[in-house]
């Protein structure tokens, strides 16, 4: 992965989210450890590496259609989580849900920042 | 056997020691123990098994009627022997409630002490514990031999104590139960009584009940035929309630899908709304069986791997992008599940999150509420 590239995606969700965006972080499934991100939380890779992990085998096993591009979870305190799981890679991002335009951010935010993560991932 | 124990509890020193040489000259049959006011008294009484206790009224911090009461209230029934230098006359009828088996004024007359002790710890170790007949057999057996003693019972339901003299029932009481209500619990023979045990003790509880011992039994008998009927009758008003309120909820849970399929149209595919417990759909559209246990499973384990995580927990739903151009919606509120299987293509995401669930779960935490 072109880390620079991802960086300068990170810097576009940042500027896009202001301070919706509470951290995001990248990861390699086999390292579960962060390449690029911002306010980056060690704790979330490792977390979400898991939860991933087991929501495919569930899938799969339950002969239920797999995990795409995302999924999202609504958590306490007013905060949501973004997955976009890519082959080798996932990216996290937590967001503030009462500071962040919900329709905007994933009628047009997220999809726009799937297809960059995919193409960085594509490229390499 | 075990040594019986008995709790000194006084004030002052000088009397504590006195009292300790006094019981020790009745030879190594006893072990003594000491508390210097009601307070301490209390917090021996739940660390230790205590046979006898000797207690002075007038004490600092806590009192010897306040230690009574105290006893009185946790229901625990003790022999007590008063020693107080005043005269308690006035307080006679009051201090009968409890296990006063006695009373004693300073100075003490310690051979008069010594005697009482040793009668009322040697009619303690006549303890019967009786198995095999019932307490309506042992109350008439303890009748025709004349005894006086304490009946001890303990049962799955409640512990009580029936108190008798000469063979007659003087007093009955039972954890927070009146005396015909103990009466009841105690004689009712579809209970199992775990414990019964008898301590032929001379004690001075006044006669509250002045009925012939048949004439308890045959009021038992009618309290508890009665208290039988009156549940039967609970019963059967529960179960029409229950029916009631399970038709009530298919009724909302019915609604709110047919909200669903009106927001969405042909966007939604299927839809099932699960109890825990149950894992099987009681109300949906399209239903699928085997999603009430898959998503039920990958719930409880994104649950248990944020909490492990310590990072906040699950809010009201999570949405999975699946392959297909489908997503899958999960709700899952308490004991309830709804999962929601929608054609994205169809649904722009925001207006799904935004307008439709944040709409339906509201109506759905409110139907699981009610």
């Amino acid at each position: 992965m072109d880390v620079k590239k991802m960086n300068a995606t990170i810097h576009n969700l940042v500027r896009e989210l202001g301070n919706a965006l509470i951290s995001t972080d990248v990861w390699t499934i086999e390292e579960g450890e962060s390449i690029a991100g911002y306010n980056s939380q060690p704790i979330a890779c490792a977390l979400f590496n898991q939860i991933t992990g087991y929501i495919d085998e569930a899938l799969e096993a339950g002969e239920y259609p797999k995990l795409d591009k995302y999924y999202i979870l609504e958590l306490q305190d007013g905060k949501m989580v973004i997955i976009i799981p890519f082959g080798e890679y996932i990216w996290e991002m937590l967001i503030d849900s009462k500071r962040a335009r919900l329709g905007l951010l994933l009628n047009i935010t997220i999809p726009q920042m799937i297809e960059s993560f995919e193409k960085i991932i594509s490229a390499t | 056997m075990d040594k019986q124990t008995i709790l000194i509890v006084d004030d002052e020193k000088k009397v504590l020691e006195l009292l300790k040489e006094t019981i020790g000259e009745l030879g190594n049959e006893y072990n003594v123990l000491t508390a210097r006011n009601g307070k301490e008294a209390l917090q021996t009484f739940e660390k230790e098994k205590i046979d006898l206790v000797l207690l002075d009224i007038n004490m600092p911090v806590m009192s010897g009627v306040q230690v009574l009461s105290e006893l009185h209230n946790k229901k625990i029934w003790l022999p007590i022997i008063i020693l107080t230098a005043y005269n308690v006359k006035g307080m006679e009828q009051k201090f009968l409630e409890f296990g006063i088996v006695d009373y004693l004024r300073k100075p003490l007359d310690l051979k008069k002490l010594k005697k009482r002790v040793e009668e009322i710890l040697r009619n303690r170790t006549k303890k019967d514990s009786i198995s095999g007949m019932s307490l309506a057999a042992i109350l008439q057996v303890l009748e025709m031999e004349q005894r006086t003693g304490v009946l001890t019972i303990k049962t799955d339901k409640t512990n009580g104590r029936i108190f008798f003299k000469e063979g007659r029932v003087v007093d009955i009481e039972a954890e927070g139960l009146s005396a015909e209500e103990a009466l009841g619990d105690l004689l009712d023979e579809s209970i199992k009584h775990k414990e019964i045990s008898i301590e032929y003790l001379n004690h001075r509880r006044t006669e509250k009940i002045n009925k012939s011992l048949t004439e308890i039994l045959l009021e038992a008998s009618k309290l508890i035929d009665e208290d039988k009927s009156n549940k039967k009758e609970e019963i059967e008003i529960d179960d029409e309630v229950a029916e009631i309120e399970e038709k009530v909820e298919d009724e909302r849970l019915n609604g709110l899908i047919e909200s669903l399929k009106e927001e969405l149209g042909d966007a939604l595919l299927s839809t099932e709304i699960w109890e825990l417990d149950k894992g099987e759909v009681i109300a949906g559209f399209n239903p699928r069986e085997d999603v009430c246990d898959l998503f039920t499973q990958i719930t409880f384990y994104i649950n248990e791997a944020l909490s492990t995580a310590e990072y906040p927990e699950l809010g009201r739903y999570y949405i999975l992008n699946l392959s297909g151009g489908k997503i899958s919606v999960t709700v899952p509120i308490g004991e309830y599940f709804w999962g929601m299987l929608i054609d994205s293509k169809k649904t722009p995401l925001g207006f799904l999150l935004k307008v439709v669930l944040s709409k339906l779960i509201a109506s759905f935490e409110e139907a699981i509420a009610s």
